[in-house]
């Protein structure tokens, strides 16, 4: 065995003293969360453009969406965002073991998290019953429903056919009967969930990564920026899904 | 670098926090009379949540004004981007409305 003493990082970088660095590389997140923010407010107007012009058919399909699975995701991603915020705590305390163990508890709740999504995911792969008029901007796919008697009428006189919300089978499809998506808004819940889900998974590298420093003891009151900056990017990925559910799980 | 323990207040964010998911959730159920009055509590509640997750878990309540500065400073846009795609969107749809109707 050597008994090499372990030198700590002083926090300072490139012959910057450590305050400098530790304020600017804040401030460098912060910056990169502005552009990450401008990346969803895109994302979003294009929902709201797409749910303006079809209301109607977004409820509906929309029903399709389980609250329940949404619901469970939101508290994981709340509690998550907390134990990453009392990691830094912790470590602003000098207490490396706590440190470790809420990173790790933030690292497998966004596990959980993809767990969750995975499952979404299958279940709008197969088949589900959905509303006729979620179908209505998409009259090529609900006439070949139609046709192939996958449409019935409800006691209560409402349409409803068996769709595919997700066929991958169909991506690149240039028969409009055959869309890879069966309406617009399945469309953009896997393109927003979907470019969430790898903000999730970037996350989830970038705490590992932390934390894999954190248990070699890498951080002390004096030097843990990479906690404070993960942390910050982890909060992000809380701040979209707080939009995120209500707009796709709650519109029915 | 500031030594202060905030565990009371993240753990007080956090209850905060599911106390307004759950009243997301219940008044989602409740029709307020128009969708345009339902969507605007649930983007305000979601404001609400947001607002306190950058004050407390983003630290943002004790930073220095520069990163406070960039912290907001894409806010504005995207106002502008979703306050502009509502006015045009609505505008548009009633004026076929009009003329189709």
């Amino acid at each position: 065995m050597t008994t090499e003493v372990k030198k700590l990082h002083d926090g300072s970088k490139w012959g910057n003293p450590p305050a400098m660095v530790y304020e600017m590389s804040k401030v460098g997140m912060w910056l990169f969360l502005a552009t990450e923010i401008l990346l969803f407010a895109v994302l979003f107007t294009a929902y709201g453009v797409y749910y303006f012009r079809d209301t109607a058919g977004f409820h509906a399909a929309a029903h399709e969406l389980s609250v329940a699975f949404g619901t469970v995701n939101t508290v994981i991603l709340l509690f998550s965002s907390f134990t990453v915020a009392w990691a830094i705590e912790a470590i602003k305390q000098g207490n490396q073991k706590l440190m470790n163990i809420l990173l790790a508890i933030t690292i497998a709740c966004a596990a959980a998290f993809l767990v969750n999504k995975y499952f979404e995911y299958s279940h709008k792969m197969h088949e589900v019953e959905l509303e006729a008029v979620a179908l209505a901007k998409s009259p090529a796919l609900l006439k070949s429903l139609q046709e192939e008697g996958k449409c019935s009428s409800k006691a209560n006189g409402v349409e409803v056919c068996k769709v595919i919300p997700f066929n991958p089978a169909n991506l690149g499809s240039t028969d409009i009967s055959k869309p890879a998506f069966a309406s617009i808004f399945f469309f953009m819940y896997f393109f927003l969930t979907g470019v969430h889900g790898l903000h999730i998974l970037i996350g989830m590298g970038l705490l590992t990564w932390v934390l894999v420093k954190g248990i070699k003891g890498h951080f002390h009151p004096g030097w843990y920026t990479p906690v404070e900056v993960g942390g910050l990017y982890w909060h992000l990925v809380d701040l979209i899904w707080i939009y995120l559910f209500p707009l796709l799980y709650l519109v029915s | 670098m500031a030594h202060k323990s905030h565990v009371k207040e993240m753990a007080l964010t956090l209850v905060s926090l599911l106390f307004l998911t759950g009243i997301t959730v219940a008044v989602a159920k409740v029709n307020f009379g128009s969708l345009a009055i339902n969507i605007s509590i649930a983007v305000l509640i979601a404001t609400v949540k947001v607002s306190l997750v950058m004050l407390y878990f983003m630290h943002l309540r004790w930073e220095n004004k520069l990163i406070v500065a960039f912290a907001l400073m894409s806010i504005p846009f995207v106002i502008l981007a979703i306050a502009a795609m509502m006015w045009d969107t609505a505008l548009r749809l009633n004026i076929e409305k009009v003329f189709i109707n």
